[in-house]
């Protein structure tokens, strides 16, 4: 069955609809003259929509929306997990929301504490020596780090050091964030069974390397077996070690970035402490780093800070929902959390690796990558991923890592019940089945989604960025 | 389910992390608390709110009507992914597609991008953005108008780049920015950055801006572009929290982005684009993701990833509801009750220090009773922000900000800051 599709908003308005009003009158104010001319041009279109008419156009556009409470979304590295609602229910507390960063502080006597409590968890979790919540999200927290990185080698006069290394399992924000930073990027292929070995990163090591940029576990969800051998050998050419933190949901208790060699790290906290998604956003990037990198730090005092990334404190709204998380697990519930986001994605590697295509045997933590690479017909990643929606689930991260052709990415996450993952199991193997049986009913999929197969192609070559009134008539 | 993967215990699935790097110890962090305890310990932590707040500074209480609330908190939206799957989120980017259209509509651009974290960071990636259009140019001017944090994100964003940032001061008297160079080295520059109303709230109006120059416009108090004409700009950026977005401390919040269509390639941010689907349908994707990080890597226009989803679900939802009219009812309302106030305070000996037109925000010397505001405050009632926090030379001055939710009230507030006051 195809769900019903809606129109744009401003298809739904007319000049003749007052606009929502809540505030009366006051004629003692009124009397006042404004001293500017209020514009009166035609603003595209906008007008007023009865208040009915927008509560069912902004409902059924959700329910246009595939989301976490529906079903599983096993994302590799975007870690889906579920988003307790007890942190939305705190986050909507009236004295959390409507807080003003310029309040005298005494006025945010629970504000600062929570962030204290959360600077002081995080440092704990990746055993760092100090944390800046400031930055917006991950990528901006890795630009950060990258600042702070080239900051402290001016400071030493190493200003020289202008190569970033960055493996071929990087994620794009790192090299987007190293070139933003003014750094020049070199790309390191993994070794053959999937994690960077120490013997390909030496050939690369010299007195211009600045840094280095690995996630560990890497993006196959591989721990990087070298890193700390990697470490030393970067800090003995007088690089660091940025150590991305995108995948942190499979280590918290297990090991502690900051003390085995990373000197600086992004945590995202809607990734692994469950602030939510909200269809691209907000996130929330905190930085952790060690006690050479402090005088860098955004806003640190002493004149050596590279300055502010943010305006005011960074995304509070994410902070309490990230501090609510992690009381409500505790120390060992946050440990437990990763052994069964790990126990989940082993299982599913287990079930899966039969019906689709392993490239490394190597073993893996919170995630797992398969390819394309058998199945029939000359199907690809593209056509399973759009087939797995018709089961009901969200497809798996496709096409990435980049140096795996034809990549289906999968992490469950720990929230993901025995008896999801087992449908999931089921599901996949059945759209593997089908590529045999009925390979043109893979190919057209999905079947049961509001629209079909979109032409992405033809989005970028006419390029319609904003509704037009004339559009909506032709 | 260890026995179906071969381990015979949890510890068994961290083989492959050599003993050396692990913990020794478990993690020492408070909890497991039960919902009940988490929220009475959150209780106890509280201090008491401000009765009153007119405080502004690039965040505004303005009311957030009940709908935007209730429909912003569906799970659909809440627990959504960013749309990569199309046929999986066409709610979501109807959204943004909506989200566009508004802020372009606003801004007087031809187009505006999916948001950006905050107004700090939109500002910051337009000058990067002018940057990338005019690499020849060497120097930024940077008006001192400028909101005092977005102009450190510049700072920090621009640190490591071979450009010279001129600060451009503002008019004592007017507290308009006062462009006083000449046009062509205006015209040779990288960008001349903006921000109107600026941080002082006074509306600027571009006297002695060359019209040929590149303008980089910040805007922190969206509300105002409802009413006002937008400032001319090759490059429009701005604070979408006055729509629907609780102040939240200051984030999240969401930027926006808006220019004009020859410069889609060079632009940051997401982009949702019209389209058909197999059956000829219309729907909507993400568009010119080659200009992005995961795609385009160390030659990505940004490294934007994930940006303010939510927060342009609000602005979205709150532009909706409110409609045109409404919208321009709050800026009005907004702007009366800061002309009722600032004429009150006048009148109560406290001048205002600024004598360029305002919208909702405005600074007022309070030298003749300098110890008024920390009086008022004891009794919660903020007045203003101290300037003397970024300024050192504007001792007892205070940015201070109104909104509809203070217009019922203003009579009330004059009358309880001349019952404190000192008489004349």
């Amino acid at each position: 069955m195809r769900a019903i599709t809606e129109p744009a908003i401003f298809e739904l308005g007319s000049d003749e609809n007052p606009g929502f009003s809540c505030v009366g009158t006051n004629p003692s104010v009124d009397k006042f003259n404004l001293p500017f001319a209020i514009r009166n041009d035609e603003m595209g279109g906008w007008s007023q929509v009865n208040e009915i008419d927008v509560v069912r156009h902004y409902t059924r556009l959700s329910t246009l929306n595939f989301d976490i409470n529906r079903g599983m979304y096993p994302l590799g590295s975007c870690t889906m997990k579920h988003n307790p609602l007890l942190n939305e229910r705190v986050a909507g507390d009236p004295h959390f929301a409507h807080c003003h960063p310029y309040w005298p502080a005494s006025f945010l006597k629970a504000h600062h504490e929570v962030m204290c409590e959360l600077a002081r968890d995080l440092a704990e979790v990746s055993g760092f020596d100090e944390i800046s919540i400031q930055p917006a999200a991950g990528a901006q927290g890795e630009l950060a780090a990258v600042f702070m990185i080239k900051a402290y080698l001016e400071s030493k006069g190493l200003g020289h050091k202008k190569t970033v290394l960055i493996p071929d399992t990087a994620h794009g924000t790192n090299p987007a964030s190293a070139a933003m930073a003014g750094f020049n990027c070199k790309h390191i292929a993994s070794g053959p069974d999937g994690w960077l070995r120490i013997e390909d990163v030496l050939p690369h090591l010299d007195d211009t390397v600045a840094a280095i940029m690995v996630t560990n576990p890497n993006t196959l969800g591989i721990y990087e077996r070298d890193f700390v051998k990697i470490a030393d050998a970067v800090h003995n050419v007088g690089g660091l070690v940025y150590m991305d933190g995108a995948n942190f949901n499979a280590i918290m208790g297990v090991f502690q970035p900051g003390k085995i060699g990373a000197d600086v790290m992004h945590f995202n906290l809607h990734k692994t402490f469950t602030t939510p998604h909200g269809g691209g956003g907000p996130g929330s990037g905190p930085i952790g780093f060690n006690r050479q990198l402090s005088p860098f730090a955004p806003s640190a005092p002493g004149g050596k800070s590279i300055g502010r990334m943010k305006a005011y404190f960074g995304q509070w709204g994410m902070f309490i929902r990230a501090w609510c998380y992690i009381r409500a697990l505790g120390g060992a519930g946050l440990h437990q959390a990763s052994l069964d986001a790990i126990l989940n994605a082993n299982y599913l590697r287990k079930h899966l690796e039969s019906a689709l295509s392993l490239p490394y045997s190597t073993s893996t933590l919170h995630e797992v990558v398969f390819t394309d690479k058998n199945f029939p017909n000359g199907l690809i990643t593209l056509d399973f991923a759009k087939r797995i929606i018709d089961h009901g689930f969200h497809p798996p991260t496709t096409y990435f890592p980049i140096m795996v052709k034809g990549a289906i990415m999968i992490e469950p996450t720990e929230t993901e019940p025995r008896r999801e993952l087992d449908r999931f199991i089921e599901a996949v193997r059945s759209v593997v089945e089908e590529m045999r049986t009925n390979p043109d009913m893979v190919k057209r999929a999905p079947h049961t989604t509001p629209v079909r197969r979109l032409d992405e192609t033809r989005a970028a070559r006419q390029l319609e960025l904003r509704w037009r009134p004339n559009a909506a008539k032709a | 389910m260890l026995a179906s993967v071969g381990a015979k215990d949890m510890e068994a699935l961290l083989h492959s992390i050599p003993p050396e790097v692990r913990m020794k110890r478990p993690l020492q962090i408070e909890g497991p608390l039960p919902e009940s305890t988490l929220l009475r310990r959150l209780e106890a932590l509280k201090a008491p709110e401000p009765r009153v707040s007119l405080l502004g500074g690039g965040l505004y209480r303005h009311e957030i009507p009940t709908p935007v609330d209730a429909l912003c908190g569906r799970s659909e939206w809440v627990t959504s992914y960013t749309p990569y799957q199309p046929e999986l989120a066409q709610g979501t980017l109807m959204m943004y597609f909506e989200f566009q259209t508004y802020l372009a509509a606003l801004t007087g651009q031809e187009i505006a991008n999916g948001g950006m974290y905050d107004g700090s960071t939109a500002c910051a990636e337009g000058v990067l953005m002018a940057m990338r259009l005019r690499d020849k140019a060497r120097c930024v001017y940077v008006s001192a108008g400028l909101h005092p944090e977005y102009r450190e994100v510049l700072d920090t964003f621009l640190k490591f780049h071979d450009v010279e940032i001129v600060t451009l001061p503002i008019d004592p008297s007017t507290g308009k920015t006062q462009f006083n160079v000449a046009s062509d080295r205006q015209d040779a520059a990288i960008a001349m950055v903006v921000q109107s109303p600026n941080f002082f709230g006074v509306i600027e109006d571009g006297v002695g801006l060359s019209p040929t120059a590149f303008v980089v416009s910040a805007c922190a108090e969206a509300m105002s572009l409802a009413v006002l004409k937008p400032f001319p700009s090759s490059i429009a950026t701005g604070e979408c929290q006055s729509f629907g977005i609780p102040m939240q401390l200051g984030g999240p919040t969401a930027g926006f982005f808006a220019t004009r269509k020859e410069f889609v390639r060079q632009m940051p941010g997401r982009l949702v684009g019209k389209t058909i689907d197999a059956d000829g349908k219309d729907a909507l994707c993400i568009t010119l993701a080659t200009r992005e990080q995961f795609i385009r890597r160390e030659k990505a226009t940004s490294n934007i990833c994930t940006a303010s989803g939510l927060m342009c679900l609000r602005t979205t939802t709150y532009l909706s509801l409110m409609g045109r009219s409404g919208v321009q009812e709050i800026a009005i309302k907004s702007a009366k009750a800061a002309q009722a106030m600032a004429h009150g305070l006048s009148a109560l000996g406290f001048p205002i220090v600024f004598s360029g037109e305002y919208f909702n925000e405005f600074v007022v010397d309070f030298s003749r009773d300098p110890e008024l505001p920390k009086r008022l405050e004891e009794m919660g009632f903020l007045l203003g922000i101290p300037l003397e926090r970024w300024f050192a030379d504007r001792r007892n001055q205070r940015l201070i900000a109104l909104t509809e939710i203070h217009y019922p009230d203003v009579d009330r507030l004059l009358e309880e800051v001349r019952t404190h006051a000192r008489h004349h």
